[in-house]
């Protein structure tokens, strides 16, 4: 079916055909402040689910104070195996430091008391 | 489009939403430059005033990223929806400006040059149409944007305005009869004379 076109109708497809070339480019400011909006609104990426402790490491943890405590635990742990292995010549020369100079305290038994009166 | 894996480039919007909606924020680069000029331009389309259709289209496309979540894949295509979320926020905004005409709002030429002269004169026929069409009921004014500046089918129409052909036919020939109406006063303030 053919109908026929009016000047009315041609006025308005003229009409029609000045309104889509008016349309604006898209300025990158624009399309960056979409991004934007894109970047403030993107859903958290779905992350594995943490894994599962035991009751018992839960509770060895609350004992010893948490992180905190198990750290110092730790660095008690280490400074105690140095000391047990470090050589002794350097606990020599640490101790009077510490304790005070040697002292010689002799076990041997006083001879002058068994002798008889003019011996010498 | 740097740093866009090429299997994003040409995947359809559909998949891309969904990637979003998974946390692949280089899915939104791809569809803010196939979408957004697209929604850029029909807003500038109806409403005339390229801030106001940046507003619009900023909008739509906001509505967009917030949609993705939910997104049912089967009940639009994204680029439907999408001329759907559009068209409404500007027949909104043509309805809001009323008999305002937005011939009232374009400046006068400040060069006479022939060519900026043409120009405005498209401007102003653009502008009365603009104006005739925010004067039409709402949904005329959608299906005849719909069809005569976007270059939507009929069937397309129906999709973004949930009716039949026939509804989106009698919208359109209504909407059509009603601009004529409107405009036909001022043929020779439009410069069409000489038809």
């Amino acid at each position: 079916m053919t109908m026929t076109e009016t000047p009315d109708d041609k006025m308005l497809e003229r009409l029609f055909a000045a309104a889509r070339a008016d349309a604006p480019v898209a300025s990158d400011a624009f399309l960056a402040q979409v991004m934007a909006d894109a970047a403030a609104m993107v859903p958290p990426a779905p992350v594995p689910a943490p894994r599962r402790r035991g009751p018992l490491a839960g509770f060895v943890s609350a004992l010893a104070g948490g992180w905190a405590g198990l750290g110092g635990l730790a660095a008690a742990t280490v400074a105690g195996l140095w000391i047990g292995m470090a050589a002794p010549d350097v606990l020599h020369r640490i101790a009077p430091g510490l304790y005070g100079d040697p002292v010689s305290v002799p076990f041997g038994i006083d001879q002058s008391a068994f002798l008889l009166e003019g011996d010498t | 489009m740097d740093g866009c894996p090429a299997e994003l480039d040409g995947a359809p919007d559909e998949a891309l939403l969904a990637a979003f909606a998974g946390g692949e924020a280089r899915a939104a680069r791809v569809l803010t430059a196939r979408l957004a000029p697209r929604a850029l331009a029909q807003a500038a389309r109806m409403l005339g005033n390229p801030a106001e259709a940046e507003e619009v289209a900023q909008e739509a496309m906001l509505r967009l990223w917030r949609q993705a979540p939910d997104w049912d894949p089967g009940r639009a295509k994204v680029t439907t929806w999408l001329y759907r979320v559009v068209a409404n926020l500007c027949t909104d905004r043509l309805r809001r400006r009323g008999r305002v005409s937005a011939l009232d709002a374009v400046a006068e030429p400040e060069d006479e040059a022939p060519s900026v002269a043409a120009r405005m004169q498209d401007r102003t026929r653009a502008d009365a149409l603009r104006a005739a069409l925010a004067d039409l009921p709402e949904r005329q004014a959608q299906a005849v944007a719909l069809r005569h500046l976007e270059g939507l089918s009929n069937p397309e129409i129906g999709a973004v305005m949930g009716c039949d052909l026939r509804a989106v036919e009698s919208l359109v020939a209504r909407g059509k009869r009603g601009l004529i109406a409107a405009l036909a006063p001022r043929k020779a303030e439009l410069g069409y004379d000489d038809d």
